[in-house]
């Protein structure tokens, strides 16, 4: 079984031995890091991050499909999930604040077909993939 | 006429106040260790199903792939080699499992009894601690060690029997084992008791370090969570179940577009991996 990052490994220098013990594995600590992130974002739907098309520094607001700017008149809703591709939270605030990100790896087109991409928000608030040239993708949602 | 000597009963005192100590840090620590820890193996219980189910498919996607690029310019004896691969490593994922079910099988939470008997037990256990001893007798000092991992083992895993065994009759313990008979009461030698105090004090220490690792982990953070707020802890594992499900139609999807892709280069229709 693979190390547990839970928790670091004590020595206590008086008996000499190892003690606390990491339980439960990679296993454990996925699933319990993965329940407090889910905790984290219930707890905490604002997501502090200045806005890079409107420059509103109210944060945006998320649940578990998108994040939509909180300046209302600003349109801009970034979806965790991208072409069966699920965006990182840096990734996301990264996107958000540059207006870009990537290139990526990992997403996939309607017919299938795996390929990389960068995210990019266009000045009308809709978010489009930047591919090279050569690719025969559909560039819009 | 008894002389006392001032420096031996000062010592006695400052050990028999590090003992407290280190008595009240140990029962607290194996109190909230063993919170933590039975939370953790409720957490595997609701979710190791699906967990399960979705690293097993992983393996089949990223097998297939790698099947079928080895197929493509490898040949067919090389693609016949990732078969192998997966079945070792499938293997693994199942072991992986199966040892941590037995692992979190024995996990439970401490009754309010239980939990005020560790207090007690730590009381007489802090006495049996005397880590340089031994240091002179090979086969004293090894069942001082096995004595204190038990004592270890027993406290990260919340088995209150053992250390009740221990705490009450150690020598017992030690004579049911086995092991080479060892003195563990207190000695009279001044240097003997000096070096006591310092392992105490380290040993104090040690535990409160122990015990802030345990609170910077992910587990007790999840646990603080929880005690807060127990329902919780029912719709965190709804959702959880909910984002694996997404994921297991994409890669069950996944391995039967690969299927069929392996399916018509080899004309084979047999299982390919999985």
């Amino acid at each position: 079984m693979q190390g547990n990052e839970n928790l670091p490994l004590i020595l206590h220098p008086g008996s000499g031995l190892a003690l606390v013990k990491p339980q439960g594995g990679r296993i454990v600590t996925e699933m319990v890091g993965g329940a407090l992130a889910l905790s984290t974002k219930q707890a905490h739907p604002e997501f502090k991050v200045v806005c890079g098309l409107c420059g509103s520094k109210e944060g945006y607001k998320r649940s578990e499909e998108f994040y939509d700017c909180k300046n209302s008149k600003c349109k801009v809703r970034v979806f965790t999930t991208v072409a069966k591709r699920a965006l990182s939270e840096d990734e996301i605030r990264t996107l958000i604040e540059k207006r870009i990100v990537g290139p990526l790896n990992g997403f996939r087109s309607r017919n299938g077909k795996d390929f990389s991409a960068a995210l990019m928000i266009k000045d009308d608030s809709k978010l489009v993939f930047v591919i090279d040239e050569d690719s025969d993708l559909d560039q819009n949602f | 006429m008894l002389i006392l000597n001032p420096n031996l009963q000062r010592l006695r005192g400052l050990i028999a106040a590090s003992r407290v100590r280190l008595a009240e840090l140990e029962s607290a620590y194996t109190s909230e260790n063993n919170h933590v820890t039975a939370l953790n193996a409720r957490v595997f219980q609701h979710l190791r199903r699906h967990f399960e189910e979705r690293d097993r498919l992983r393996l089949v996607v990223s097998y297939r792939r790698t099947f079928l690029d080895t197929l493509l310019s490898e040949g067919e004896e090389e693609a016949d080699r990732v078969r192998d691969e997966y079945q070792q490593a499938d293997a693994r994922t199942q072991r992986e499992y199966e040892d941590t079910e037995a692992e979190m099988a024995s996990k439970r939470r401490l009754s309010a009894e239980e939990e005020s008997e560790v207090k007690s037990l730590w009381r007489k256990l802090v006495k049996l601690f005397h880590p340089d001893r031994f240091a002179d007798d090979p086969e004293k000092q090894a069942t001082y060690t096995k004595l204190t991992e038990a004592i270890n083992t027993a406290k990260d895993s919340g088995d209150v029997e053992t250390l009740r065994q221990i705490a009450d009759d150690p020598e017992g313990y030690i004579l049911r084992h086995g092991w080479t008979a060892i003195d563990l009461g207190d000695t009279d030698e001044l240097d003997q008791l000096q070096k006591l105090l310092l392992s105490l004090e380290a040993e104090i220490i040690a535990i409160i370090e122990a015990t802030a690792a345990l609170k910077e982990s992910t587990s007790y953070e999840l646990y603080q969570i929880i005690e807060e707020e127990p329902e919780a802890f029912d719709d965190l594992m709804a959702l959880q179940v909910k984002n694996i499900e997404t994921e297991l139609t994409q890669l069950k999807a996944e391995a039967e577009r690969l299927k069929q892709e392996i399916v018509e280069l080899t004309g084979d229709d047999a299982p390919v991996i999985g």
